[in-house]
């Protein structure tokens, strides 16, 4: 060991318990969110914003560009354990409390809508974006995924979707306000972990015996089975907000994680961002729910067959670890005769879900024409066919009515879905 | 007044054993007794000017351990060998024990040193465990602690004092046969503490006990990086460091020797650790014994065998019986011989019994 420069490069000095002993650890990361970042134009002053088309910066005003300087982390983002410190802080309700923030270019202090992050300042127009100092920080988003769909894209996407379907009023395309879409960051969480498992369970085997009277019998011998498995769960994601319809949610949240990168403020200049409303107890409860029910049916799986009775199972989690992410989505309300219909984006790849409303009279009437042909086949057989019930007339008249009112029904289910949330 | 009487304050000499080459030093009257380790009555005396130390110990562990536990280990000692000499007793072994002080090095060092290591700092996970019965989960929180570990690298500048090492050649077999010894009960060396023991004369000087004596001052130096970084374990310590203003002394420990004489009328050395009491030596069956009582069993064995053949010629009951009987008593004369056979090729013939029977040149 051979130190020519010391301490060398990267170590800081840190308090030693005992005289005589100098001690030195490596210097922390530079806090980059402590300070607030301001997204100022360097051309004309004006506000810069995320671009989604490559991820840099641009001016609104002048249209300066900043070229983007992107780190991709992917699935190798750091991940947290469940320290009782953590878990401790999560039971006392991080982030309620994020509702007040100062704009650090003209010191007015500002109430946020509660759970947002980011701002433009009423005051100065600056688009600062500021952040706790508070200990409540320490679950503060650390990775996030970009917007790679831009707004423009989001229009044309809404518009080739709301006029994907015949069950919606005709003019929906036309006259539904898409233009304005919202970005916004929304909170999820990972979760990894392995599952260990040990099951037990009588297991039946089917068998069959003749009796003396050449009866064939069936009988089911239960034998006692047992068996162990271990499972992987990896990046388990699961929304960390109740603001967004979580049927809705589940039909875009299918986002590629190795497009995680660190948080930097740039990501988030000019969007809004939400912070978590559903803790990480709560959301990790859930995740072990969900664990714990898929090593069960893996564990069931391993039994020779499936009729199992008095099954019991024990369950081991280690190597448990979390992050908190924000992924992108973009969010648009509009409506139609005067009743709103959100619609969600996802940010990253553009898939698509929300309410349209459905046009009951088109579907009424095409309902009535699936069943028309049964009607009029049935009175044509009731005017010319004196036997229309031993006729095979009669019996394709009931079939095509069964088949033409199954159809209505399935179009209306169909358009029911429509304006679910 | 000689030199080693004005070091020590006490009115001893040197002397050196010249079978076992053991030195001592010895009260200038007892330096015709006999040798506390091989038992010969070839102890001469031995000039100062030969002595590796001279200067007095600067501290001692004194003998400790209660004449009790001493008295039930010898005890238990003898009864340990099957068919024991005749000359092996609990009483003997009491009755001939000999203190004696031996050595070890004290080491003081000033240490000027550059070091890294990875420090480990506890914390606490919460984990969960889950039971499936009944169709219901019941679940149970759990906390793990871990350990986080983080490079650490610093400057040393400190002061170490007494830090031992063997000062005897033979120090790990000793070290092996008596065990450990606390010796945060050493004591400030006094001329009272030495009683009527005898003191081992160092015969490994200091440049060869260095090397024994780094180790233990680089575990001691890693344990205080540690305490300074407040962490919990230390990992991969290296350092690089000098040495000044080394200071040797010496640590004397207790030890009881003993012997007892086998077949031959050899001595044969137990160690006492005068702190703990632990007992050590070589444990030698008496194959004199043994031949004394198969003669007798068979003796006896012939005796019966006749017996049954008589009885079996004037068709007397218990022929069979008799028969067994004499069987058995053909087993007890065949089983001392070769219970004592195994016995003794079992128990290892070890640096004591060696130094023991080394005869004279």
């Amino acid at each position: 060991m051979v130190m020519l420069n010391f301490p060398p490069p990267g170590f800081v000095p840190t308090p030693s318990q005992i005289d005589g002993i100098d001690l030195f650890k490596p210097a922390p990361p530079k806090e980059k969110l402590d300070a607030a970042v301001n997204f100022r134009c360097p051309n004309c002053d004006g506000e810069t914003a995320f671009s989604a088309a490559d991820g840099g910066l641009t001016c609104n005003y002048c249209g300066y560009h900043e070229a983007p300087e992107k780190e991709i982390v992917g699935k190798s983002a750091e991940q947290f354990e469940f320290t009782v410190e953590t878990v401790n802080r999560a039971a006392h309700g991080w982030g309620v409390t994020r509702t007040e923030l100062v704009c650090q270019t003209c010191a007015a202090r500002l109430t946020l809508p509660e759970g947002e992050l980011t701002t433009t300042c009423p005051f100065c127009a600056s688009n600062t974006v500021v952040h706790h100092k508070a200990p409540q920080d320490v679950l503060r988003p650390r990775f996030l995924i970009p917007f790679s769909v831009d707004q423009h894209r989001c229009h044309a996407i809404a518009r080739d979707w709301l006029g994907a379907t015949w069950l919606v009023p005709k003019e929906l395309r036309r006259v539904a306000a898409v233009d304005d879409f919202t970005a916004v960051f929304l909170p999820f969480w990972t979760f990894d972990a392995t599952a260990t498992a040990q099951w037990r369970a009588e297991v039946g085997h089917t068998r069959t015996r003749r009796d003396s009277k050449g009866r064939t019998h069936t009988e089911t011998v239960w034998r006692w089975e047992t068996g162990d498995i271990r499972v992987n769960f990896d990046d388990m994601v699961l929304r960390g907000t109740e603001r967004v319809s979580l049927h809705l949610l589940d039909q875009i949240k299918q986002y590629d994680l190795k497009a995680l990168a660190p948080y930097e403020p740039a990501y988030l200049a000019g969007l809004h961002a939400q912070a978590y409303e559903i803790g990480l107890e709560e959301t990790w409860q859930k995740a072990r729910h969900v664990m714990r029910e898929r090593t069960k049916t893996a564990c069931r799986s391993q039994a020779s067959t499936n009729k199992i009775r008095n099954f019991s199972m024990q369950l081991d989690f280690s190597d448990e670890s979390w992050r908190y992410i924000l992924l992108p989505v973009y969010i648009n309300t509009y409506h139609y005769n005067n009743k709103p219909y959100q619609l969600l984006l996802n940010g990253q790849t553009g898939a698509i879900a929300g309410q349209r409303p459905a046009d009951w009279r088109k579907i009424a009437l095409v309902s009535a024409a699936l069943m028309l042909p049964s009607v009029l086949l049935f009175l044509i057989l009731l005017a010319f066919v004196p036997d229309v019930a031993g006729s095979g007339g009669g019996f394709l008249s009931l079939l095509l009515f069964i088949a033409g009112t199954a159809a209505a029904i399935f179009i209306v289910l169909q358009a029911q879905k429509l304006d679910e949330i | 007044m000689s030199r080693i009487e004005e070091l020590w304050h006490v009115p001893w000499t040197a002397a050196i054993c010249e079978v076992c080459d053991w030195a001592y030093l010895i009260p200038v009257g007892k330096v015709d007794a006999i040798c506390p380790h091989c038992y010969q009555d070839t102890v001469t005396p031995l000039p100062e000017d030969a002595v590796m130390q001279l200067a007095a110990p600067e501290m001692i562990v004194p003998f400790s351990v209660s004449a009790e536990k001493v008295r039930a280990n010898a005890e238990q000692f003898a009864k340990s060998i099957p068919f024991r000499p005749a000359d092996l007793s609990g009483d003997t072994l009491h009755d001939r024990l000999q203190p004696v002080f031996l050595p070890f090095w004290l080491v003081d060092s000033d240490v000027q040193a550059v070091w890294q290591a990875e420090t480990g700092f506890d914390y606490n996970v919460v984990s969960h465990e889950e039971r499936y019965q009944g169709g219901r989960w019941q679940t149970i929180e759990k906390q793990e602690t871990r350990i986080r570990w983080e490079p650490r690298i610093g400057r040393l500048q400190r002061h170490y004092d007494n830090i031992p090492a063997p000062a005897l050649e033979e120090h790990d077999h000793l070290a092996r046969l008596l065990g450990r010894y606390d010796t945060e009960a050493a004591q400030t060396y006094a001329s009272t503490l030495l009683q009527e023991a005898l003191v081992r004369l160092p015969n490994r000087n200091s440049a060869d006990a260095w090397p024994d004596a780094e180790p233990i001052l680089v575990k001691r130096a890693a344990d205080e990086c540690r305490q300074a970084a407040a962490a919990q374990h230390v990992r991969q310590f290296q350092w690089q460091s000098t040495y000044a203003d080394q200071q040797w002394t010496q640590m004397l420990v207790p030890v009881f020797t003993s012997f007892y004489r086998n077949d031959e009328g050899q001595p044969m050395t137990v160690l006492f650790n005068g702190q703990s009491g632990r007992i050590s030596g070589v444990r030698h069956a008496s194959m004199q014994r043994a031949r004394q009582i198969a003669l007798y069993a068979g003796i006896t064995a012939v005796l019966l065998f006749v017996l049954a053949v008589m009885l079996l010629v004037f068709e007397m009951p218990f022929a069979g019986l008799v028969a067994v009987l004499a069987a058995a008593a053909v087993f007890g004369a065949i089983y001392p011989i070769i219970a004592v056979a195994q016995f003794n090729r079992a128990q290892r013939d070890d640096w004591f019994a060696m130094q023991t029977r080394r005869q004279p040149e």
